[in-house]
């Protein structure tokens, strides 16, 4: 479904937030990883550490990698439906961010500005995607 | 204007953020290099100067550190000479805070690392800027 238009309404600082999000994030679980590994040995633990483990190593990037696909896709093809799924997906990263700033079993001092940093990234993206969400859906009409 | 590859991109602001997470974790474990300052009998009088001297490191380090996001995303992302430089101070600064923090460092190190890792790229984009505001030579917006 391709419109001619005469004009480009793809955001590009919404599309650097995304871009350079998926980077950040990259070293955010690499660091992570590696901060659990320290824990597990060095920290007493009850049995739920396998469950944090499994869905740090598998659910998180998925999710990550799903949520910046459908925004860069949403915004570079000026549909209204991949930002919608965008927004859903930002509501389990938010809380994944929280849960491990505020609900974890220990909270080391790196991982309080590093989550921090995520979310000011989670909360840029969202405003930009209820914005553009916004003017994508009044051009198209 | 010179070729740009996108890893030197990444790399910049990789580096860039790691010496930002860096300084809010200095912020937190500030307590280990006031103590490495004062002497081992210290006034409380003597702890909360050295401490507003920290503060105020730490406090300049974010800003500038701010403002060479700002720089970043709007006047010199594609600039391969800027992103150089940036990478090679962000690198040695972010090693050298390493190292401030874990060797529990005399806190004017705070001081030296500002003038030598943050001010030199901070001064790039400055000059960057000027050069747009005087002469509007604009490379690519």
């Amino acid at each position: 479904m391709i419109k001619p238009s005469s004009q480009i309404l793809s955001s590009t600082p919404f599309q650097m937030l995304l871009y350079f999000h998926g980077w950040y994030d990259l070293i955010f679980i690499i660091i992570t990883l590696i901060l659990y590994i320290y824990k597990a040995v060095s920290l007493p633990y009850p049995a739920l550490l396998a469950l944090e483990l499994c869905f740090l190593l598998i659910a998180a990037p998925l999710l990550e990698w799903a949520r910046l696909y459908l925004g860069t896709r949403g915004n570079l093809t000026e549909q209204v439906l991949p930002l919608i799924f965008f927004l859903v997906l930002c509501v389990p990263t938010i809380m994944g961010h929280v849960y491990f700033l505020a609900w974890q079993a220990y909270v080391l001092q790196i991982e309080i500005p590093m989550n921090a940093i995520s979310l000011l990234f989670l909360l840029a993206e969202l405003i930009f995607a209820i914005i553009y969400i916004i003017v994508f859906q009044r051009s198209n009409l | 204007m010179a070729h740009m590859p996108t890893s030197l991109l990444v790399t910049r602001f990789v580096f860039t953020v790691f010496q930002l997470l860096l300084t809010l974790m200095t912020y937190m474990s500030m307590n280990t290099n006031i103590l490495a300052a004062i002497p081992i009998k210290y006034t409380a009088a003597q702890y909360e100067a050295v401490q507003i001297s920290m503060y105020t490191a730490i406090s300049i380090a974010v800003l500038l550190l701010c403002v060479e996001f700002v720089g970043m995303f709007t006047i010199s992302l594609l600039h391969p000479a800027v992103a150089v430089i940036d990478i090679i101070f962000h690198c040695f600064g972010s090693i050298f805070m390493i190292i401030f923090i874990v060797k529990e460092l005399h806190y004017l190190f705070m001081w030296y690392n500002i003038i030598y890792s943050i001010m030199i790229p901070v001064l790039v984009e400055f000059f960057l800027f000027m050069r747009i505001c005087a002469v509007q030579k604009r490379e690519f917006w």
